[in-house]
């Protein structure tokens, strides 16, 4: 019988392992990527059977008319609220990972938010912010009633409003990434430091820093791509009304409304460019030499 | 030099009991070894004393200055921890300047005075090295820096030596003692190794269960242990404990094992002694040897086991069913059941009441 040598049979095993998921890798991500490039070249409308090779002129339009890319702006309250986000999550898991008192609910308290479905989240939020709701109400009671206002329709408020919600929700997740790492420093360093007359501030700046550097880069990176993508919570609250659309609603937009895949693809396309510009940003700014 | 004192101190977490009571002073410029087995609250201690840790009840005193609500910054102490706690970011030279560089020293005193210690620990050529890029050996020299640059009072170490290989221990055991020698200071020293506690200590305190069993220098600890914890903790092979009924034969008290009476002509008593007793005979294994010089007592036994570690012949004696543990020549002639004579030095026994435990 035929015996294949040591060599081969690792060949084998490596094939037979590497198999399923690469399949699965390329029929779901890289054939609809190619895809995506392909249809963004060309005119289709979604449902025509034939489509036209149009070359770049999606692309051309997309540079001509900047109106199309006006959503992209609605970002940057994302990338605001991001900040924020993170800033709050690394400050939560800092309390929550000293030895405050009933620091388990609070972590389950603010964890919550993100496993609740997004729609419900969402619609729990269309109704704390709607006129005389829950958010005005509260307002009012601590004394700060001169502050309502119609935070769902005023063109000035309601990204800021959303971006609430947007925190709201995610923070949790951060704050989960952050709390790992935090517990993975070793408590001798800070009791070392202690003892060598550092504060709390110093302690932070020149142990819990360095330390979760790395952990941090990748926090900024999902918060920013994540503020590239928001879909969900303007989708249900205000269905991009009074300039809350965002870049993947106008994407989507443009494909099922106005039937121009091309178009939208397109569209798809530049987010992408711009999601891996900022891979590399966060690759030079947080790589592993320069945490050293 | 302080001295460190501490007063019917404390220590509860939630319900669990870990130091009952301690007293003990160490003394200034001493080289005290807190000793016990794991989880028996040394480590707990020395944190009390560093200020890690808040008192349950009890008081804190370094030098003259009562401590006990002291921020451990305030204490004049360094602490070397088991696992060094160096930064694993910073550089070795970063590590030892850490402390000056928060407390705002000027770049150039403290660059001078890493220099010093850096060449004191024969470490001058590592400063830009991280602690990944360093041998067990080289952190501990850094830990052993991070803690001399501060010139503290009193230094506490957290079984330094714990990580390192057995040659590289018994190298720093040996460091260690001239490095006390030369700083004059007083250390405070937790460790689970008697070989350790022996060879270091001016003096030992030894736990169990957070309570002191035993204070003294290393000679009294192994020569006149307290009770049998102490007696069974240091000494290795461990030391015999007999059981046999106190007798009094012609103003002669000795210890009735069996058919077999040994004498304690040589035994002082602190306490005295009442015929009948069951006594514990302490007697360790280096004491029963073959040589018949220092010999107070010669009997026949026969062997029970033996096992031969090249330097010596570890054998087990039976005396009326009871083991007898020897301690013998490399080259003796040995085999199961053959009977061997042997002599036992009296002038080194201890007797504890088989009841209590205590040494009578
Ligand atoms: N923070 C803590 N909470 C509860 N129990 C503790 C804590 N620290 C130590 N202990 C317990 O106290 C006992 C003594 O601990 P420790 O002083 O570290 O022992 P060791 O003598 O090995 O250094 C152990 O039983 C340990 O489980
Ligand atoms: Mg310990």
């Amino acid at each position: 019988m035929y015996k294949p040598t040591l060599k081969q049979q690792q060949r084998i095993i490596v094939f037979a392992f590497l198999a399923l998921p690469l399949t699965l890798l390329f029929v779901f991500s890289y054939y609809p990527a190619s895809q995506l490039f392909y249809l963004s070249v060309t005119d289709w409308n979604g449902y025509a059977p034939t489509k036209d090779f149009v070359g770049l002129e999606n692309y051309l339009y997309l540079w001509e008319e900047p109106d199309q890319l006006n959503p992209l702006l609605v970002t940057l309250y994302y990338f605001v609220g991001a900040v924020v986000q993170l800033v709050l999550s690394l400050w939560f898991a800092v309390l929550i990972n000293s030895k405050l008192a009933g620091r388990n609910l609070f972590k389950t308290l603010l964890f919550i938010p993100f496993v609740l479905n997004a729609v419900a989240a969402s619609m729990v939020f269309q109704i704390f912010y709607q006129v005389d709701g829950a958010f005005d109400n509260f307002l009012q009671t601590v004394g700060l009633g001169s502050l309502v206002q119609p935070w769902l329709m005023d063109p000035d408020v309601v990204n800021w409003a959303l971006v609430g919600a947007s925190v709201w929700r995610y923070l949790g997740f951060n704050l989960i990434l952050f709390y790992g790492v935090l517990q993975s420093i070793p408590q001798d360093q800070y009791e070392a430091a202690k003892i060598e007359g550092a504060s709390e501030w110093q302690q932070f700046r020149w142990i819990t820093l360095p330390s979760i550097k790395l952990v941090i880069g990748l926090q900024v990176l999902l918060a920013f791509v994540g503020s590239l993508s928001v879909f969900e919570i303007p989708m249900i609250i205000t269905k991009g009304a009074n300039g809350t659309k965002t870049f993947v609603m106008a994407t989507l937009e443009t494909a099922f409304n106005f039937n121009d895949f091309g178009l939208a693809s397109a569209m798809a396309v530049l987010l992408l460019v711009i999601v891996i510009l900022f891979m590399i940003l966060q690759k030079v700014l947080f790589s592993e030499e320069k945490a050293s | 030099m302080y001295a460190v004192e501490v007063n019917q101190l404390n220590k509860t977490f939630g319900k669990t009991v870990i130091l009952n009571d301690i007293d003990l002073e160490m003394e200034a410029g001493g080289f005290t070894v807190l000793l016990g087995s794991s989880g028996c609250g040394k480590s707990t201690l020395l944190r009390l004393i560093a200020g890690l840790e808040d008192v349950s009840s009890g008081q804190v005193k370094i030098g003259a200055k009562d401590v006990t609500l002291a921020d451990p910054k305030d204490r004049d102490i360094a602490m070397v921890f088991q696992s060094y706690a160096l930064f694993p970011h910073m550089t070795v030279a970063e590590n030892i300047g850490f402390g000056m560089r928060i407390n705002h020293r000027p770049k150039t005193e403290i660059q001078s005075r890493v220099k010093d210690v850096t060449e004191m620990l024969q470490i001058d050529h590592l400063l830009d090295r991280t602690p990944s890029q360093l041998s067990g050996g080289q952190r501990q020299r850094v830990a052993i820096g991070r803690a001399l640059v501060r010139e503290p009072k009193v230094f506490l170490f957290d079984e330094p030596l714990s990580n390192l290989d057995a040659k590289l221990r018994a190298e720093m055991r040996l460091e260690l003692k001239k490095l006390h020698e030369k700083l004059n200071a007083t250390i405070v020293y937790v460790t689970h190794d008697q070989i350790e506690a022996m060879t270091l200590a001016t003096r030992i305190v030894l736990l169990d269960k957070g309570v002191i069993q035993q204070i003294g220098n290393p000679y009294e600890i192994y020569n006149t242990p307290a009770n049998c914890f102490v007696a069974r903790f240091v000494g290795s092979p461990q030391i015999n404990l007999l059981q046999g009924n106190l007798v009094c034969q012609q103003d002669q008290w000795g210890i009735e094992i069996g058919k077999t009476i040994i004498s304690l002509a040589h035994y002082e008593f602190s306490a005295a002694p009442k015929e009948g007793r069951q006594v514990l005979l302490g007697i360790r294994p280096e004491h029963i040897t073959q040589s018949p010089l220092s010999s107070d007592m010669t009997m026949d036994l026969p062997v029970n086991a033996f096992e031969m570690t090249g330097s010596e012949t570890l054998a087990e004696f039976d005396l009326h069913g009871q083991p007898l543990r020897a301690k013998l020549e490399a080259n003796v002639e040995i085999a199961n059941g053959l009977a061997l004579p042997l002599h036992l030095n009296l002038s080194r026994i201890s007797v504890f009441c088989a009841e209590s435990e205590q040494r009578l």
